[in-house]
């Protein structure tokens, strides 16, 4: 069994922080055809990335790295093409609609950027497995900043992976309304997913 | 019939994730799963007529399956064990057209040889499984030997391979078997005798339990088998006995795979199943499932830039009261990996 967890913080250096911190669930379909290509080394499997187009991959572009090297960034493919950072890893939206097996994209990405409505994608970090038993995990980070000059409300948060030149949606997650983030402007905000087996 | 994953938890506001294990410690432990596993067993007759059929809900990923997934997430290496006991570098992506090799196994016959150690495996062993384990207790080969302590004796005569081979590597000399190294990983050695007298392990065949090195090195090694751990404190010396064992074989299909499919709404799925067929010549019983895939790694890194694979054990599974194989019987192993948005 692997469960998935999220926590939320939000950083202000004058003020108290605020935590949530929830189970996930929604790991989608995109998750599964990405270990059949590279359990089965199929020669060819199509499924769809972030701008709903289906792509047809091999075994050997199945590598699902989440290169988070930071927003306005870019990362190198294995199949020598450039990813921009911030695509990539923990994603955040503002979208309400409930996860359905087939998502290809979060309901209403939030962007890069300063612009009104967007976040500031700071670099992400994964760190190492931690073994305690019955458990092992890793977490995957990211940190973002508000510079759009109004608030920006959180209520669904995402993972993105590249495979050969192509971006894909393997996991989204709706908030309870009770979780919704509120950021406002020049706050920060740390997002965590935490992986975990249980044997 | 398969455990259906409980619909979405409904969870209370929890501040940290300390507050959010805690909670999940005092919750059904079949709660807020992401990723389920379920295993479907069936028994047929010679004939194909179902005889026997059960599900059950899996626990048992091993941590090298967090490994896996650590590496495939954040691209670069980590350490992992194999199922000889050697912690390996593996890497969750490389310049190279290899990077598929991560998960891969769909073992059964390939350039003639049968990879029996890849996808679904069973055993004959019943402890508990644990996040660290790295190999079957007691692995069940490809074959048709029954389980036996002597299927041939011979005397261990020096370990001083380890310099030209690696570490542990020691020659034996074996009473007639003149098998292929395939041949030989069916088994295990005990010694009899000496220091290490009673120690026993699979054999493994050093440099070769990597899936493509092995067949390129063919049966050069019959002789240099060696110890996945380090013999002391159990040095068998300069000379002992040993036995080669097996807890018995059964015959290894090819790995099925099926392709993702969806109930249309929140579920997703793929499966992988083999089949055993139990040609012993009487009943066995089989208690340990488990699931072998290949990572990629560079060998003797960094001193080296070699591709090569090795093999992880990804799942283990022990059942209550095992299943009963009678001889010409069936047993198919379905792992379903399942996520529910």
């Amino acid at each position: 069994m692997i469960q998935s967890f999220w926590e939320i913080k939000k950083l202000h250096p004058l003020r108290k922080p605020f935590c949530r911190a929830g189970a996930g669930r929604s790991f989608v379909k995109n998750f599964i055809c990405m270990h059949y290509l590279q359990a089965a080394n199929t020669p060819s499997f199509s499924f769809m990335d972030i701008g709903g187009q289906a792509r047809s991959l091999t075994s050997d572009n199945a590598s699902c790295a989440m290169n988070m090297a930071g927003g306005g960034g870019r990362s190198y493919s294995l199949s020598s093409y450039w990813i921009a950072s911030e695509k990539l890893g923990v994603v955040l939206g503002t979208g309400t609609t409930a996860v359905a097996y087939n998502n290809y994209a979060m309901a209403s990405l939030i962007a890069h950027g300063t612009g009104a409505g967007q976040l500031l994608h700071w670099g992400g970090l994964i760190q190492d497995t931690v073994v305690s038993a019955p458990y092992a995990w890793f977490d995957m980070m990211r940190i973002f900043e508000n510079q759009s000059g109004g608030d920006i409300t959180i209520k669904e948060l995402g993972l993105q992976a590249f495979l050969g030149q192509y971006v894909f949606l393997i996991c989204r997650d709706v908030l309870q309304e009770s979780d919704w983030v509120t950021l406002h402007n020049t706050e920060f905000l740390k997002v965590t997913y935490r992986i975990r087996v249980t044997v | 019939m398969i455990l259906l994953p409980r619909k979405r938890l409904i969870h209370p506001q929890f501040r940290t994730f300390r507050d959010l294990d805690e909670a999940m410690r005092l919750s059904n432990p079949e709660d807020g799963h992401s990723i389920d596993l379920t295993c479907d067993l069936t028994v047929r007759n010679s004939s194909g007529k179902i005889e026997g059929r059960s599900s059950f809900r899996c626990h048992s990923f091993t941590r090298q399956f967090i490994d896996y997934l650590l590496v495939q997430s954040r691209g670069g290496t980590a350490s992992a064990k194999d199922w000889a006991g050697n912690t390996r570098t593996v890497f969750g992506w490389t310049n190279s057209p290899y990077t598929s090799y991560n998960f891969y196994c769909p073992g059964g016959v390939r350039s003639g040889v049968t990879q029996w150690w890849l996808g679904p495996v069973v055993g004959a062993g019943t402890t508990a499984p644990t996040i660290n384990d790295f190999q079957m207790e007691k692995p069940v080969p490809h074959g048709t030997a029954a389980a036996n302590l002597s299927a041939a004796t011979g005397t261990y005569t020096s370990r001083d391979y380890g310099t030209a081979y690696g570490p542990n590597t020691f020659s034996i000399t074996h009473s007639g078997k003149n098998w292929t190294s395939n041949q030989w990983r069916g088994y295990l050695l005990q010694f009899t005798s000496g220091a290490a007298n009673g120690l026993e392990f699979p054999i493994f065949w050093n440099g070769t339990n990597a899936v493509y090195t092995f067949e390129s090195y063919g049966s050069s090694f019959d002789q240099y088998p060696y110890c996945p751990t380090a013999f002391p404190p159990a040095d068998p010396g300069a000379t002992a006995n040993y036995v080669l064992k097996t807890y018995g074989q059964l015959l290894h299909s090819n790995v099925a795979f099926t392709t993702p499919s969806d109930d249309g709404a929140l579920q997703s799925k793929f499966s992988i199943s083999r089949d055993f067929t139990n040609n012993q010549g009487g009943a066995f019983t089989i208690s340990e499932l488990g699931l072998m895939a290949v990572l990629t790694s560079y060998r003797d890194y960094p001193s080296t830039s070699t591709l090569t694979w090795y093999n992880y054990l990804m799942i283990r599974d022990v059942i209550a009261g095992g299943v009963v194989l009678q001889n010409t019987q069936v047993l198919t192993v379905t792992y379903n990996i399942i996520v529910n948005a």
